[in-house]
């Protein structure tokens, strides 16, 4: 009883972890291809979507997926009359296949892409939210959201110190733009390639049909 | 005692193999992306692009996915069509899920070429 006991409860554990993400969709109609279309900015910062849209293919292609190219995807999508992220977040998934023959649609919600100054921090934040949809049934494979931040103004010396580091980043990012870039790279990293919770390897991945267990 | 050098070994191989090996040579990729999407500036975007596969070339590397697609797009637009076409179905060779794509846009280009090949010659467009 107790020889058997370990193993259940160990099933169990593991059931209970397996539980909070659910593969069964992902893994029925599994993708080869993945179409980038332009991401949906919910936020005030206007070059948000510009500059995320820079950030997103070469994660997404190290998970061993074709990634179609995202700035022909971009022109296309337009010349088909779906010039802004909100029109091309509402067309339907099978437009997507017989457009452009992808078998899945990465939708990207901008949620954060700010820069607060608190006395004399300053805290950046990159939030994305992830929708993978089949373009066959219109199905979601895997839906994720990630948050990442960098904050300035640590390690200062003293008092002064602190409230001059303050004034000088407070300057750049005046003068400079805040680099975001970074950020968005680090939230798609951490989505997609996270263990268990981001995607499973694509077919050009070495551990493609091998890391199932882990998802 | 030796059983656990060894799975620290084995975890610390399997974190650094994951850790180092990428899959494409990516070259000045983004730097193009950021001049197509942020600066609009074609002339970085098409040095960069011609940078990424030449570099992925001189390596042996395999060329990430959407570069030629990218850059083939740019000769279309520069009036090069037959290497437009090229490097459209250098793409689709490289990564067969391009193919319906790719050969719906160089279809496109040969219809295009055929009905205004009274006054344009192919390869004659502007560098």
């Amino acid at each position: 009883m107790t020889a058997r006991g370990v193993p259940v409860m160990l099933a169990f554990l593991a059931l209970g972890c397996a539980a909070k993400r659910d593969y069964s969709a992902y893994f029925a109609h599994e993708p080869r291809s993945i179409l980038v279309v332009p991401a949906l900015n919910e936020t005030t910062a206007v070059e948000a979507e510009a500059v995320y849209m820079t950030t997103v293919s070469r994660p997404l292609a190290e998970r061993g997926f074709y990634v179609f190219p995202v700035y022909l995807t971009t022109l296309l999508l337009r010349d088909l009359g779906l010039p802004e992220a909100g029109l091309v977040h509402q067309v339907p998934l099978e437009r997507f296949r017989e457009h452009f023959g992808a078998d899945a649609v990465l939708f990207v919600t901008i949620e954060d892409w700010s820069t607060k100054y608190v006395v004399i921090q300053s805290s950046t934040v990159v939030k994305l939210s992830f929708v993978l949809k089949d373009t066959r049934t219109g199905t979601v494979l895997w839906r994720r959201t990630q948050a990442v931040a960098r904050n300035s103004g640590d390690g200062g010396g003293g008092l002064i110190g602190m409230l001059v580091a303050a004034a000088v980043t407070y300057a750049v990012n005046q003068m400079v733009d805040v680099d975001y870039r970074p950020l968005a790279v680090r939230a798609n990293t951490l989505a997609f390639a996270t263990r268990g919770a981001g995607l499973p390897a694509g077919p050009y991945h070495p551990d493609f049909g091998r890391d199932r267990a882990r998802y | 005692m030796p059983r656990r050098a060894c799975l620290l070994a084995a975890c610390v191989g399997v974190a650094t193999g994951c850790g180092a090996k990428a899959l494409y040579d990516w070259g000045p990729y983004e730097e193009s992306l950021q001049a197509s999407y942020v600066t609009h500036d074609d002339a970085t975007a098409w040095s960069a692009l011609e940078a990424t596969i030449a570099s992925a070339e001189r390596a042996g590397h395999r060329v990430p996915p959407g570069v030629c697609a990218e850059y083939g797009f740019l000769l279309y637009k520069r009036g090069r069509r037959d290497a437009a076409i090229q490097y459209f179905e250098r793409e689709a060779r490289l990564f067969p899920e391009s193919k319906p794509l790719m050969d719906r846009l160089v279809a496109k280009i040969r219809e295009q070429a055929t009905s205004s090949a009274a006054d344009v010659r192919p390869e004659n467009g502007p560098r």
